[in-house]
């Protein structure tokens, strides 16, 4: 049963305006898929869908944010004690990856599914990390990537904390360095359309997208984004049942449209 | 506490349904909705052919409610029928099965092919989608043309007819009566109302369809007062609709003169919102004096005998 309500046992402030809340729950720290999300009720007439930041060995899993209006500053106002509905675990999240080399590409608010990740195939995958954003105060959970012994590359669009642009320039030289391996990608849809196009149909490139959403479990047809159906044309998927996390040749880019 | 009620010829357990759009073809909401407790479940808008809805943004929340351009995507009436009625058959639930079209014919044709078919005890006949501009709402701003489709459709079926109107009009009486003359078995009010909102961070409209329709509590108040309207224009049903959250809410549109009622935004926020508002009604109906859900309906008209 998905619904419940957990307690809030930790709440940090890892960045200006970012918030991450610690929930009690060791049944979904045990099950969860990176990528897959909670959604988070909210004093208004929709949820919030948060992807997960990580899950503990003591049986927490984590919600990290970003503030951008009420429903998520009602959320950041939450304190420790207090009772949150959620319903989780939703959605597809990243599918076990295939031996070898593993690169996490992170923008934003869509570094901490990628945590998840990292937490699951760090002892079994040799992965490399890439993390950015517009400003050093948006890039989070690089303290946590480098307790897991990874030491992620870092770019921001104004330079303010590692090298000045975006994750396509590091991402390059890593696909440059690998003949095969696999990228998985969480973030802004522009950067995952820039990191499709890179990756190419060669590897394995799975991509977790964010969109506004309205039920959370497929009913309401709300979240769409352009895919590709079996016949080949274009339909809609689902990112809250369908996806969030998708194979990027299930996904229909604007690129692609010439080809078909 | 008997919470029966009746919508024409259509049975129900009680009087509250899932309201279409908002509850998917059937199997979406699998492990969090009972649909076997349900007084019905309306699914989405069902086309003879799929459709493909309107560009994302599609949802926008605003104070009290929520703006929607879904635009009808729906799989098609074949599809429906293989892969989502049997769900909601095999569990047991009341269907009503929202019906749309670009024609009249289209309109006609979902409903034959519905004819019959196991599991399916009402149609809703959708003429009030504020988010196409072929796909209903056409009809629903002309009696003459409303009360064509909705013969139409009776004509194609035996299954009762129950006929969605919108608020997006200046006269919901003469809407209903035309519908009425032309045989619907029962009038769903309210569909949503059309609105807009701007992203102000991005400077661009908030829907990608650029208007949408507003639900939730915000419209609650035109939705009652649609219900008052058309209980008093027609002799038919009404179905009840627009912003019901609690039992109480449930109980204002009887009180208005609908004979059942639909849930919808709710679910979005609390998916046990129906369970909840069933689970209430009995306290509630008989801290008003009511003994059943149908001594409520239309308690408040005057001229009935208060209890």
């Amino acid at each position: 049963m998905p619904q419940c309500e957990l307690v809030v046992v930790e709440r940090q402030e890892p960045k200006p305006e970012h918030v991450e809340l610690l929930l009690d729950a060791p049944a979904l720290a045990a099950d969860l898929a990176p990528g897959q999300f909670a959604h988070v009720w909210t004093p208004g007439s929709l949820r919030r869908p948060i992807s997960f930041s990580r899950a503990t060995p003591d049986g927490r899993v984590g919600l990290l944010f970003r503030v951008v209006g009420a429903g998520t500053r009602w959320l950041a106002d939450r304190r420790v004690g207090d009772r949150l509905d959620v319903l989780a675990p939703l959605g597809q999240g990243f599918p076990a990856p295939e031996p070898g080399p593993l690169l996490l590409v992170g923008g934003g608010v869509g570094i901490p599914p990628l945590f998840v990740a990292a937490q699951r195939w760090a002892a079994t995958h040799p992965l490399s990390v890439i993390l950015g954003a517009r400003t050093a105060e948006a890039v989070v959970m690089v303290d946590d990537f480098q307790t897991l012994g990874l030491a992620p590359s870092l770019t921001t669009d104004d330079g303010s904390l590692g090298e000045p642009g975006r994750v396509t320039g590091p991402l390059a030289r890593w696909l440059a360095r690998h003949d095969g391996g696999q990228v998985w990608a969480c973030g802004p849809t522009p950067m995952l359309g820039a990191v499709a196009e890179l990756v190419g149909e060669g590897r394995p490139c799975w991509l977790a997208y964010e969109q506004r959403m309205g039920c959370g479990v497929g009913a309401c047809l709300a979240c769409v984004v352009p895919g590709v159906g079996a016949d080949g044309q274009p339909e809609w998927v689902r990112v809250c049942h369908d996806g969030p996390v998708f194979d990027s040749r299930r996904l229909w880019w604007a690129g692609r449209q010439g080809e078909g | 506490m008997d919470l029966a009620t009746r919508v024409g010829a259509v049975r129900l357990a009680n009087p509250v349904l899932a309201a279409s759009g908002t509850f998917g073809f059937g199997p979406e909401y699998d492990g969090l909705v009972d649909v076997a407790q349900l007084g019905g479940v309306a699914v989405k808008g069902i086309a003879p052919e799929p459709w493909r809805g309107n560009p994302p943004p599609r949802v926008w929340e605003t104070p009290s409610g929520l703006l929607n351009s879904i635009g009808l995507q729906n799989p098609g009436v074949e599809q429906f029928l293989s892969e989502d009625l049997p769900y909601l058959r095999e569990r047991g639930a009341t269907v009503v099965v929202n019906i749309i079209g670009r024609t009249r014919a289209e309109y006609a044709t979902v409903a034959r092919r519905l004819d019959g078919e196991p599991g399916v005890q009402a149609l809703e006949l959708n003429i009030s989608c504020p988010n196409v501009k072929e796909g209903g709402i056409q009809f629903g701003h002309d009696p003459v043309e409303a009360a064509a489709v909705t013969r139409a459709v009776k004509g194609a079926t035996a299954l009762p007819v129950w006929v969605k109107l919108s608020p997006n009009t200046h006269d919901l009486p003469s809407m209903a009566r035309a519908v009425a003359a032309a045989g619907a078995d029962a009038i769903s009010a309210i569909n949503t109302l059309v609105g807009m909102a701007i992203d102000v961070e991005h400077r661009r409209p908030a829907l990608g369809g650029l208007t949408g329709g507003l639900s939730g509590p915000a419209i609650r108040p035109i939705a009652v007062r649609a219900v008052w309207e058309v209980s008093q224009a027609v002799d038919v049903p009404v179905v009840g609709m627009g912003g019901i959250e609690t039992a109480t809410d449930v109980l204002e549109f009887l009180l208005a003169g609908a004979s059942a009622v639909m849930v919808g935004t709710a679910t979005f926020s609390r998916p046990d919102a129906m369970a909840r508002i069933i689970g209430e009604l009995p306290a509630v109906l008989a801290r008003y004096g009511f003994d059943s859900v149908r001594a409520a309906i239309g308690a408040a008209h005057p001229g009935r005998v208060t209890p």
